[in-house]
């Protein structure tokens, strides 16, 4: 197992680096956030329509290293593979066992969603990095330093993009399912929310001082709120490339970031995931939802978190599938990640804004690490289960490694691959 | 115990063997096709905003096929051009310059309509266009007035007949 874990981690670095300059030009949105980089390096006026810190990452990055397609796509790939670690601290800390951080990182690894994002100048790769550390700090009881440490979070992401205080939610929901809530819990808790609104604020201020605008905390207040009214009124859902959030389950729209076509050949880069985790992983989450309706949030609170047995059932042994069971151990955990799930699932639930697939990537980010969690608790009672399951993830990553990397394939070999109409 | 302790090495085996020739040759044949097999005409599908007609434009002093960028790299001063090369992102996330995108006669009605009534709502446009050559350095910018961006290698085409949908 622990090889098959290796050569997937090993694939999925492989596909981020693989000709990873390429192309020199622009791919999917990166004309966005990379031209206005480099307004910041010159001074000039941000008219992207999101807060400044995802571009502020790539003008830093422009700076230091230059003003070409690897400078531009450096953050990304670092930020990816800060995801894979983290992501893997966060199962092996939430599931209480290193073989859920050992599936964590090599899923989160071989997933070409992650990849894709890990190859492209865009910020919602940043935003799964938020999600992955939100999660590892649920992991610790809340203290003063986890509170400052969720607050600065909280700020950095909703600095990106505002859908990032959605990692409020795990926070409060890992403080709620922690210990019952005292006033001092509850002071401490509140000590995030101004750590937050500086962060925000200063480096909002900060993004309109380098760009030579106005940059008082009523100036920043008021593109704020422009920024937010601007973004309650996309909601025609006209550009062809949007997505309902119900049809990321599937999903019905994949993006292709970058595709290119030279005498029959074809190299494209898309942001469809490994099919095995992502159907799994939909259908895990699913099922969990209905179970926790089923036996109920206090049965899952009230088992002993981490023990790795489940109470009593019926004195029948489980199944390793059985989903009862897995909740009643890992309550707690699979709550917190749920509430990561879906806080950044909310906005695009909630309102009509025009929604894409890759605002699923934080919510998907959890999702691995959940399915993480389970293929850990299922290896412990079928260690052949957790075998296939990996062997067929990592058949599916070698399969759709091509367009993942921007490897040369035929057009009868990607059709194969994209077999639904709408892909 | 021995027994299911060697199946477990063969399912892994076959796992990272089967995964080791998908890579391999798993992609079809990827020689490129014959130069005679290049396709002629292309189909490109993108979106505009009547903005873009002002706001996209291209610098450079390369000529393909008769078509040229509306800015001088020398000058910096715009060129009289029937129809110049713009930069698009097609719906496949390609960088291309176009030429002849609002000068088609459906797409030049639709924003002259769009205009007239203020609109700014974004049309999907699919072309038909044909290659004209590959412009190894082109400026270029997305917003009328914002600093140029330099390209390399962008395929240019020229517009055929476009459907605005």
């Amino acid at each position: 197992m622990a090889l098959l874990l290796l050569a997937l981690v090993a694939l999925g670095l492989w596909m981020r680096l693989n000709a990873f300059g390429y192309p020199q030009s622009f791919q999917f949105d990166e004309h966005h956030f990379v031209e206005n980089a480099r307004n910041y390096l010159n001074h000039r006026a941000d008219w992207n329509d999101h807060p400044p810190l995802g571009k502020l990452i790539l003008a830093i990055s422009i700076r230091l290293g230059g003003d070409n397609s690897v400078v531009w796509r450096l953050p990304s790939l670092l930020f990816g593979l800060v995801t894979i670690v983290v992501g893997a601290f966060a199962a092996a800390r939430l599931f209480r066992g290193r073989a859920a951080g050992l599936f964590a990182a090599a899923f989160l690894s071989a997933d070409g969603f992650m990849v894709a994002y890990s190859r492209a100048a865009l910020l919602d790769g940043f935003l799964a990095t938020g999600a992955a550390l939100a999660l590892l700090l649920c992991s610790f009881e809340l203290s003063l330093v986890t509170a400052v440490a969720g607050g600065v979070l909280l700020g950095l992401a909703a600095s990106i993009k505002f859908s990032g205080v959605a990692v409020a939610l795990p926070l409060l929901a890992a403080w709620s399912v922690q210990q019952r809530w005292t006033r001092r819990r509850g002071v401490l808790a509140a000590c995030a929310i101004p750590v937050a609104a500086l962060t925000v604020a200063g480096l909002y201020q900060y993004g309109l001082a380098v760009a030579n605008q106005p940059h008082s905390l009523i100036d920043v207040a008021n593109d704020i709120r422009r920024l937010v009214s601007h973004h309650a009124e996309l909601t025609d859902m006209k550009n062809p490339a949007t997505s309902g959030w119900v049809t990321w389950a599937l999903p019905l729209r994949p993006l292709r970031l970058g595709t290119s076509e030279k005498a029959g050949v074809i190299r494209m880069l898309s942001s469809l995931g490994n099919l095995a985790i992502w159907w799994t992983a939909v259908l895990l989450a699913l099922a969990t939802l209905a179970s926790v309706a089923s036996i109920g949030t206090r049965a899952m609170l009230a088992a002993p978190s981490g023990s790795g047995r489940a109470p009593a059932h019926g004195g029948r042994a489980a199944s390793w599938w059985a989903l009862e069971p897995f909740l009643l151990s890992r309550g707690r955990a699979v709550l917190v990640i749920l509430a990561c799930v879906v806080g950044f699932l909310a906005p695009w639930v909630l309102t009509h804004r025009d929604s894409y697939l890759y605002h699923f990537l934080p919510s998907y980010t959890a999702l691995v690490i959940l399915l993480a969690g389970f293929v850990a608790w299922v290896q412990a009672r079928s260690a052949r289960a957790a075998l296939v399951f990996t062997v067929v993830v990592l058949l599916v990553a070698a399969y759709y490694a091509p367009i993942w990397s921007y490897l040369p394939l035929t057009a009868p070999a990607l059709r194969a691959r994209l077999f639904l109409p709408s892909w | 115990m021995a027994r299911a302790f060697s199946r477990d090495w063969a399912i892994g085996g076959a796992g990272l063997v089967g995964a080791l020739l998908l890579l391999l040759f798993g992609r079809g044949s990827t020689r490129p096709l014959a130069e005679g097999a290049k396709r002629d005409r292309m189909n490109i599908v993108i979106t505009v905003v009547p903005a873009d007609a002002d706001n996209l434009a291209c610098r450079g002093s390369f000529r393909l096929e008769g078509t040229r960028c509306r800015f001088d790299t020398d000058t910096d001063r715009p060129v009289q051009i029937a129809a110049p090369l713009r930069p698009f992102m097609t719906l496949t996330r390609e960088l291309r310059l176009l030429s002849g995108v609002f000068e088609d006669p459906s797409v030049a009605a639709w924003l002259a309509r769009s205009r007239a009534a203020g609109s700014q709502e974004r049309a999907t446009l699919d072309c038909d266009v044909v290659p004209v050559g590959v412009a190894s350095t082109a400026e270029i910018r997305w917003v009328a007035g914002a600093a140029w961006s330099p390209e390399h290698d962008i395929s240019a085409a020229r517009v055929v007949s476009c459907q605005v949908r």
